[in-house]
């Protein structure tokens, strides 16, 4: 690894280091009830929503009402960006001509984006009007991230509110989303990509001649824009079909540093809040410290494998150790952005990408869903600690029993289900095997990716499985939906019933949950439930390819 | 894949993920114990907090 590539490396953690607890700090004061920063501007601008929407802020949900304004709100959401590609080429703003897309993908791409997985079964500039770009896929990535963060501030809720019936406002918590942190954050990253070079007009298609005397037809449009949220949202879905490999989106080393750091502060960053809202930072720096363990042990296994291994699929302006950090980042969060072709890294790693969604991109995952996820394995290894030394289990002073154990398994065992079910009959069925590119273990090793990446709401891919097939565009929409609202639901049920506990006070039989053990214990439960579940299909898969090489 | 598949598709999704509502909160209230008193409301009740299951069983 160059001097450069360090150097790149520890700056983007000392940013992150930096900005953590700013960011954290700040998603608690805005979730957490009471004045925040940025009243006096943001605070008109939610009260006009409020009363467009007719949503009456001081109204507390249950857990239910909670969950079924997610599923509403979401359903509204997949049937409306639907019904935009199916008309989207009789509609204004469409310099490129686009056509109506075709049922089968447009369900699948209604679905991927507001997932916030943005599973790309088409290319960006040549499939979407700027009319879609901008008012359903751009507008999805910032409403999707805002759910996400949503449920995880209601989950926090639920584990510190004592005999509550209540997990705050979910139209409330989407809106402060929105308004308070995703539309500044994005605001700023894309007036700076901007100024990197990073497109953003109302163009459509040039047709340029080169300076060696060739035609060439350069695409336009508002590609900054969505590039920002793209990464600030953990969404992934890019306005260019090469992604950030892209010119136009990633022009260069530092835009590339940018953008890893966009797509990881958030998720980063709501340990942090966890930490303030539940009254010990202690707690929110274990959950933090199993995040980071698990980023840099990715990061470290990616770039060891790709530095010396081939540059085939990766951009010479970002190098091995660029692509390799890019890569761990992208899919340890939710995000899938891509600025190198997964497919094309040696076995080892791919392999990489592939371990990090299927951990269920809790290192440190999604916007909001890197947290929730995170925090089931907490009770998961507090669950585990109460077996070995016989004793009740307990969390933040709540007790965790029964109903909590049944949902968090319900939580784990349902993405495994839809991801090996899928790739199961995808491999023995002739349609589906049609579409897989290399055959063998890299041909499994790219259908497990994209149910893995769809399950997970990952949405990156290895290049080689043709997607936008009736039955892929059909499955992996399934297996996206199934892994988003799946596992929001049970999620929001474990949270409902810990508000109503009461708390339990600490004493000498409580299993201290914010130390650096307890880290450690949630990193080896995170790592051996997804090992023994999917340790299987990895043999056949990338293990075996890299003992072949 | 037209357009009616599509579409029902999706609404039978969110239908089956407010039934998933429901599922989950009747594993919520099949616990029975969400109520229970603990020791900070009601000092010495809560007898599994603090008590390790060999303890339990010398004292039963």
């Amino acid at each position: 690894m160059s001097t450069a590539s360090w150097i790149q490396f520890v700056a983007l953690g000392l940013a992150l280091a930096a900005s953590v607890p700013v960011v954290g700090s700040y998603l608690a004061k805005v979730f957490g009830g009471g004045s925040a920063p940025g009243d006096r501007f943001f605070g008109p601008v939610e009260r006009l929503v409020y009363r467009a929407t007719g949503v009456d802020p001081e109204r507390e949900q249950r857990w239910t009402t909670y969950a079924g304004a997610v599923l509403a709100f979401s359903v509204v959401s997949v049937l409306a960006l639907y019904l935009l590609q199916r008309v989207q080429g009789s509609l204004p703003f469409n310099p490129t001509g686009a056509t109506d897309v075709p049922p089968a993908l447009a369900f699948n791409t209604a679905v991927s984006f507001v997932t916030n997985t943005n599973w790309q079964n088409y290319a960006g500039e040549n499939t979407m009007s700027h009319l879609t770009q901008m008012t359903g896929l751009a507008v999805q990535n910032f409403v999707s991230a805002a759910v996400g963060l949503a449920v995880a501030i209601a989950f926090i809720r639920g584990l510190v509110r004592r005999r509550s019936g209540t997990l705050g406002n979910f139209w409330v918590d989407l809106t402060r989303g929105l308004v308070r942190v995703l539309l500044p954050l994005a605001f700023v990253a894309a007036l700076v990509l901007v100024s990197q070079g990073v497109v953003q007009n109302a163009g459509g298609f040039r047709d340029v001649t080169t300076v060696e005397g060739s035609a060439q037809v350069i695409p336009g449009g508002p590609a900054a824009s969505q590039e920002a949220i793209k990464e600030v949202g953990t969404n992934g879905g890019g306005f260019l079909n090469a992604n950030s490999a892209h010119p136009f989106g990633n022009p260069n080393g530092l835009t590339n540093a940018l953008e890893i750091y966009l797509l990881l502060v958030i998720p980063f960053s709501l340990a942090w809040t966890f930490g303030k809202l539940a009254g010990d930072r202690r707690q929110g720096l274990a959950v933090l410290g199993a995040m980071v363990v698990l980023w840099v042990a990715s990061v470290g296994i990616a770039t060891g494998f790709e530095v010396g291994g081939t540059l085939e699929g990766k951009e010479v302006r970002f190098g091995e150790v660029g692509s390799a950090v890019f890569a761990a980042s992208t899919t340890g969060t939710s995000t899938g952005a891509v600025n190198a072709a997964h497919d094309s890294f040696t076995a080892g790693g791919g392999a990489v990408p592939m371990v990090n969604i299927l951990l269920g991109e809790v290192s440190p995952g999604g916007v909001g869903a890197g947290l929730y996820g995170m925090l089931i394995f907490a009770l998961l290894a507090v669950f585990i600690a109460g077996l070995m030394v016989g004793r009740t289990p307990e969390y933040l002073g709540k007790k965790i029993q029964a109903a909590e154990m049944k949902l968090v398994v319900l939580y784990i065992l349902v993405v495994p289900v839809f991801v090996l079910g899928l790739t199961a009959i995808s491999v023995v069925t002739a349609d589906p095997q049609a579409s897989i590119l290399n055959p063998g273990p890299h041909g499994l090793s790219e259908v497990t990716y994209a149910f893995a990446s769809a399950g997970n709401n990952n949405g990156s891919a290895f290049g080689g499985l043709t997607g936008n097939t009736d039955w892929y565009n059909a499955t992996l929409g399934l297996a996206m939906l199934a892994g988003r609202f799946l596992l929001i639901v049970p999620a929001l049920a474990i949270a409902g019933g810990l508000a109503r506990k009461p708390r339990i006070p600490v004493s000498s039989g409580t299993f201290p949950t914010g130390t650096p053990l307890f880290a450690g214990l949630l990193v080896g439960v995170v790592l051996i439930v997804v090992g023994l579940t999917y340790f299987p299909v990895l043999s056949l898969g990338p293990i075996v390819e890299q003992l072949g090489t | 894949m037209s357009d009616v598949l599509a579409v029902a598709a999706v609404v039978a999704f969110f239908a089956l993920g407010a039934l998933y509502v429901v599922a989950c909160a009747r594993i919520l209230a099949g616990s029975g114990d969400i109520d229970a008193p603990a020791e900070d409301d009601a000092p010495g009740t809560d007898e599994s907090a603090a008590t390790t299951s060999s303890e339990r069983e010398l004292v039963g």
